[in-house]
């Protein structure tokens, strides 16, 4: 691993992203009517034409930049470099993560296709704040320095901010807008006074250097004043993946953000954010005396948050609220596998396979609400898909894909991963706490049965109305593309394995 | 304890009073100069410690223009209600037990760590002692150096996270917020 100040290679695909980001500014500077700020009715000033193209220079760059990042990643693969001054990792396996990321914003984004013009929401403006939120996490995932990595939690987490709150007609979205910035900036004041403690008793703020002059061995002053940033360091991130107890925003912003907000912010922010916690703690070889006090931390938070997520989830009637939960049960198994303490390269591997996997799953499950959106109308509960089989039997084979994927049920990626979670326990001798994720994730099994129980064999209610067909293409593609990686890498999860493996390498 | 030391505890004993003061001050007008007296004695308390750049940025930034926005609020917000205050007081034993909570816990904890080495106190003196300190720090100059080479890349994705913001913004601030309904 060597230091180079900068080499253009090693960054292309960021500055690919940053030059996208301008270039889109610029467009949206030059074809937007002015008089749009001064609320003229949407419809007058061609909203719907414009979202189009928005969302096909938005679709047709983002695949543009995800090949560079491609090649450019390829091309440098063989080198592990730290550019800018201990700014950020590059090369090896790296790009990887952000491949996974950034598949995870094209699938939104061609959800979002026809999100925006159902709901006649300005489409360049989200899919800028979507692209900087991206741009944000791929500089998230290759920080070398607490600086850096709060920068690019903010620059992750203020787009999102914004994109929850932008939906028109509607208080709830702003609501949870409000919440969910109110508790992002506690958790962000959290990280900071923590990456403060750990400045304070290191002398530096670049992530290697700061473990290296971590000594819990000896207990002192700055043994103890370290063991509290670093905990204040895992509340922080602990926010962003909604551990219990810190998920409290999570159904509410889920359920009232749009359909796919919510999707690219339950899988890529989480990834994001998990791929920080195991670098910064994963790395470290002991805890010294505080070694059961960290263990029992990890352990505490991420079985709690299991056991919440799984039990709250059962009672849910609205399907977007009980992903939310099951959200939270899903970032409590990739949390359990930092409970055994002995951290080495398998354990972040399988979290980070995990993590990839469940981009995909869950995309697919919010695809689906998505597409069984009318203009009026989101389909949200389980009454509105009561029977929906019968009229929409894609959608519906679709959606059970993604409900047996995240029970974590034999043909899809999600049983791979919780498969590598359990390994990772045993070999950890945490026997009691498998058990109880295990019984856990069979109680999970009701709920995710339940929506597929639902689709096809309950009567609908009232007669299925006809859904919108603005842009049913798009999500489509996403749909299909998302249920490839389920099933396939679910059969052969080999490759995806190695990839993981590849980037957990570069953690270290 | 030359005159350097004394200062530094009287600017911290002034910080830590304006604290409380922000704290259990009734009116917010009141607390916002508690804020502020406690924002003037950390500046103070730089310049103590040789970092001549941040105490000038504190007592611009911090005491200039955070204040200034936070007074503006203040202003705007006009929240004088007793029944809203009588809200929040409801809640102040909650805050109070874990504060009290916390500071045992680090008191103790730091006692006992200081007490075991009697030499901390010395090192507090020496490390404000102008003689001490590197050459130029503090100053603007290593300040703008570090800037625009160390920390560049922070420099440079500050700038984008702004504009980025500034989107953010622009965005909600745009929606048609007269029509919204509750659902």
């Amino acid at each position: 691993m060597n230091e180079i100040f900068f080499d253009p290679n090693f960054m292309m695909g960021e500055i690919s992203l940053v030059a996208l980001i301008v270039i889109l500014t610029i467009i949206e500077a030059f074809r937007r009517p002015i008089f749009v700020l001064l609320n003229t009715p949407s419809n007058s000033t061609g909203l719907d034409r414009r979202n189009k193209q928005a969302s096909w220079f938005a679709g047709i760059g983002l695949i543009i930049v995800a090949v560079i990042f491609y090649v450019f990643g390829k091309a440098t693969a063989g080198e592990h470099i730290i550019l800018l001054n201990n700014s950020l990792t590059a090369g090896g396996g790296m790009y990887i993560g952000k491949l996974a990321l950034i598949g995870a914003a094209i699938l939104a984004v061609l959800m979002s296709a026809r999100y925006t013009l159902t709901q006649s929401i300005p489409a360049m403006d989200y899919y800028l704040l979507l692209l900087f939120s991206l741009l944000g996490a791929v500089t998230l995932i290759a920080a070398e320095n607490f600086l850096i990595i709060f920068l690019a939690l903010e620059m992750m987490s203020i787009p999102i901010y914004a994109l929850v709150g932008l939906k028109k007609f509607s208080t709830r979205a702003g609501e949870s807008a409000i919440k969910y910035l109110l508790l992002g900036g506690f958790s962000s004041g959290f990280l900071l006074l923590g990456i403060s403690f750990l400045y304070g008793t290191t002398g530096s703020l670049i992530v290697k250097d700061v473990i290296q002059s971590l000594n819990f061995i000896v207990f002192d002053a700055s043994a103890f004043l370290s063991a509290i940033g670093l905990i204040f360091v895992f509340i922080g991130l602990a926010f962003k993946v909604s551990l219990v107890p810190f998920h409290a925003w999570t159904p509410d912003v889920y359920e009232g953000a749009g359909t796919p907000i919510t999707a690219f912010m339950s899988v890529a922010v989480k990834l994001a954010a998990f791929a920080v916690i195991l670098k910064i703690f994963a790395s470290i070889d002991t805890f010294g005396e505080f070694d059961s006090v960290f263990s029992l931390i990890f352990m505490f938070f991420s079985l709690l948050t299991v056991i919440y997520g799984n039990s709250v989830a059962l009672v849910q009637q609205n399907v977007k609220r009980m992903l939310a939960y099951s959200s939270i049960a899903h970032a409590g198994y990739m949390g359990l596998a930092l409970a055994p303490m002995h951290h080495k390269i398998h354990t972040v591997q399988a979290v980070l396979f995990y993590g990839i996997g469940y981009i995909a799953m869950n995309m697919l499950a919010f695809g689906v609400l998505v597409y069984l959106t009318r203009k009026e109308k989101y389909c949200e509960t389980l009454n509105d898909l009561k029977g929906i089989a019968r009229k929409y039997p894609g959608a519906a084979a679709m959606m059970a894909i993604a409900m047996f994927s995240l029970a974590g049920l034999p043909p899809a990626v999600g049983f791979v991963g919780k498969v590598q979670i359990f390994i990772q326990l045993l070999e950890g001798h945490m026997y009691i706490t498998a058990v109880i994720a295990l019984l856990f994730s069979l109680v999970a099994l009701y709920f995710y049965i339940n929506v597929i129980v639902v689709m096809y064999m309950r009567e609908p209610e009232t007669e299925i109305t006809n859904i919108d067909k603005h842009s049913v293409g798009p999500v489509w593609i996403s749909l299909s593309l998302a249920a490839l990686f389920v099933l396939v890498l679910g059969i052969l999860p080999s490759p995806l394995l190695k990839w993981a493996l590849k980037w957990a390498e570069m953690l270290f | 304890m030359d005159f350097n030391v004394l200062m530094f505890y009287v600017f911290g004993v002034t910080a830590i009073a304006g604290g409380l003061v922000l704290f259990f001050a009734k009116h917010p007008i009141r607390s916002a100069m508690g804020l502020l007296a406690s924002m003037l004695a950390l500046a103070g308390m730089y310049a103590i410690l040789q970092a001549h750049a941040i105490a000038v940025f504190q007592v611009i930034i911090y005491a200039g223009a955070i204040m200034v926005l936070i007074i503006y609020f203040i202003m705007l917000l006009d929240i004088q209600s007793e029944e809203y205050l009588r809200k929040y007081n409801k809640l102040l034993w909650a805050g109070g037990i874990f504060l009290v909570a916390i500071l045992t816990l680090f008191i103790y904890k730091l006692y006992n760590i200081l007490s075991a080495s009697p030499d901390t106190f010395t090192t507090i003196s020496r490390s404000i002692d102008p003689a001490t300190a590197p050459e130029e720090f503090g100053g603007i100059k290593p300040f703008s150096k570090g800037l625009l080479t160390n920390y560049l890349f922070a420099f440079e994705f500050v700038s984008t996270l702004l504009f980025a913001a500034i989107v953010a913004v622009i965005s909600i601030v745009q929606l048609d917020w007269k029509g919204r309904k509750n659902e």
